[in-house]
């Protein structure tokens, strides 16, 4: 049996195949996937448009960071605006739509507004829009930016909330909360471990045998509160089936030990036109083919400042997708890792940055720059690499939400180039990449400069850095988690 | 949401117990001056920092009794029951 999808890679999928519409086109993904992973499969990659300029916006990450890819789930009293297709487990007969667009999410007439974005500067509606008055425009411009539809009736399902108590409640089940949870359970502790990703590894199912132990999957920590009270919100049912089960369940958790094993997430790197469809997180892209047997193009180049990112081209070359070219902005990226590569054919052009890009809807083309010999950002040697996906990758940082929540301070540190906290909280923990994030032996994040077209820092949000002001920047630094967190751009 | 240890009950939700002011404001003689009144009826310290002040177990067992909350970080230093005095400033935590 073949698996559906031209981006699948055959000899990699398992599971039987689950149908499912998107913007009422009949598509097929498989069992495990994730609504995300199906459209990609299916090689669709205009998923959202920004709200402002309506560029054409694909699936950029693998999980809760994703800033692109919300869409409608359901219709009429059931609809569900701004999912994230990357949490969303794929359902037979889901139905999924876009957002934005008109006539249609990858054909949008109002894409028009990007080619004269000069006159829409940051701040014009302000300015634009006061005569006679606001109201006036309002639902126009509102409804333009495509946030979604809202329910047409009352909701028909069921919600439950619960209150709980535990000894510890380890937020995040990758190595690091697993492994607190296995000892905190062994120790005689009551603990309660939460996962707000849809498919976890095996490792979680070895915790199932252990005393004392819950473990919630498909929930996400919303909010800490005082006293280690932390508000769960866990998906429990998708509703439509019939089923009892409330669709949603808030717990609240009062814990004398919280371990955040929030992980880390992967930062964007930041050049011009760095949002077209196609780009997506080197990390996300290792996660979407370990998970679903997914290749995020035919010709994939990989661009980092770090090591993590070699790991990624790698894999994917062993499962057979075409690397066309690894870039690195380091100087000298460590011996081994280059052998390792290059002994599986894959050309490395290191001291070399991503510097434009280019494709209508997709992409089609990536500039590099050779960075010369100075310490600036002064590129020369530009050449051109035909691509159709760019995976990026710029280092780690973090994952502190929940920590600064419970009134944890956080600092930049210009070494590790993310924000870390200043000091530890009574009561509360952090573990693994939360505490420590991977440093990957991390380069310098280096934009290029001198060229006009818009750098995009937060995709969510439709931020892009001015050109002018990065030619004085030097190295540019950039913390972003794409529309959850603040936006911190220091240098500029 | 605190978590505030009842003397008499142990620890439970703050939804559970209605506040009720700062501890230890004195009530004046009925001879006192309007001044005196004024100055009991409506001025406060509003501390930064360790904080008396007397909570009513109200969903529980009915009690009042005194807390030390820390303004600034929630956390509850000092429970002690009312008629007591707690422990003297300089020896709070």
């Amino acid at each position: 049996m073949t698996a559906p999808g031209p981006y699948r890679l055959q000899e990699r999928a398992v599971g039987a195949p689950v149908e499912f519409r998107f913007d009422g086109r009949a598509l097929r993904g498989i069992e495990g996937d994730t609504v995300a992973s199906a459209l990609l499969a299916n090689g669709l990659r205009v998923v959202s448009r920004s709200f402002k300029f309506h560029r054409p916006r694909g699936i950029f990450t693998a999980g809760v960071e994703e800033p692109n890819a919300l869409v409608q789930l359901h219709s009429a009293e059931r609809a569900v605006p701004a999912a994230r297709a990357t949490l969303v487990p794929l359902s037979a007969g889901l139905e999924v739509s876009s957002q934005a667009g008109w006539p249609s999410v990858s054909h949008d007439a109002l894409r028009a507004i990007d080619f004269v974005h000069g006159i829409f500067a940051a701040g014009f509606y302000n300015k634009a829009f006061m005569w006679p008055s606001w109201h006036v425009y309002e639902p126009i411009i509102r409804k333009l930016a495509g946030f979604g539809r809202a329910p047409t009736g009352p909701d028909p399902d069921r919600y439950d909330t619960r209150h709980a108590q535990c000894d510890v409640l380890v937020i995040g089940a990758g190595t690091a909360g697993i492994e607190a949870a296995r000892t905190a359970s062994t120790a005689g502790q009551r603990v309660m471990l939460v996962e707000q990703d849809p498919f976890p590894g095996d490792s979680l199912a070895a915790l199932a045998s252990l005393p004392n132990l819950q473990v919630l999957r498909r929930t996400t920590a919303v909010a800490h509160y005082d006293h280690n009270l932390v508000a769960l919100a866990e998906s429990v049912d998708d509703g439509g089936t019939g089923s009892e089960l409330p669709r949603e369940r808030l717990w609240l958790v009062r814990a004398a030990r919280v371990v955040l094993a929030t992980g880390a997430f992967e930062q964007p790197l930041i050049f011009s036109n760095n949002d077209r469809p196609g780009i997506m997180l080197a990390g996300a892209a290792l996660k979407f083919l370990r998970r679903h047997a997914i290749a995020p193009g035919r010709q994939v180049v990989v661009a980092t400042n770090n090591d993590s990112a070699y790991l990624v081209a790698r894999e994917l070359r062993q499962a057979g997708v075409n690397i066309v070219a690894l870039v690195d902005s380091r100087k000298a990226p460590p011996d081994s890792l280059l052998q390792e590569v290059r002994s599986l054919g894959i050309q490395v052009h290191a001291h070399s940055i991503p510097i434009d890009t280019a494709g209508f809807s997709a992409l089609r083309r990536v500039t590099l720059g050779s960075l010369g010999s100075g310490t600036g950002t002064g590129v020369s040697d530009t050449r051109h690499l035909a691509c159709d996906a760019l995976l990026v990758s710029g280092g780690w940082s973090p994952v502190l939400h929940l920590f600064a929540q419970a009134g944890g301070k956080l600092k930049f540190s210009e070494t590790t180039r993310t924000f870390g906290p200043v000091a530890a909280l009574p009561n509360i923990e952090l573990a693994g990449s939360a505490a420590q994030p991977p440093s990957e032996n991390l380069g310098e994040r280096i934009s290029p400069v001198g060229n006009t077209a818009r750098q995009w820092v937060d995709l969510r949000h439709g931020q892009s850095q001015a050109a002018e002001s990065a030619v004085d920047a030097g190295a540019v630094s950039v913390i972003s988690s794409f529309g959850n967190m603040l936006v911190s751009v220091t240098n500029f | 949401m605190l978590y505030i240890p009842c003397p008499y009950c142990g620890p439970r939700d703050e939804t559970e117990f209605a506040y009720g002011g700062p501890s230890h404001v004195t009530r004046p003689e009925l001879t006192a001056t309007d001044r005196e009144w004024t100055h009991y009826l409506y001025h406060r310290a509003n501390i930064k920092g360790p904080y008396p002040e007397r909570w009513l177990h109200s969903f529980g067992c009915g009690r009042w009794f005194n807390v030390v909350r820390d303004t600034t970080t929630h956390d509850i230093l000092e429970v002690y029951l009312m008629g007591e005095s707690g422990r003297p400033p300089e020896q709070a935590p």
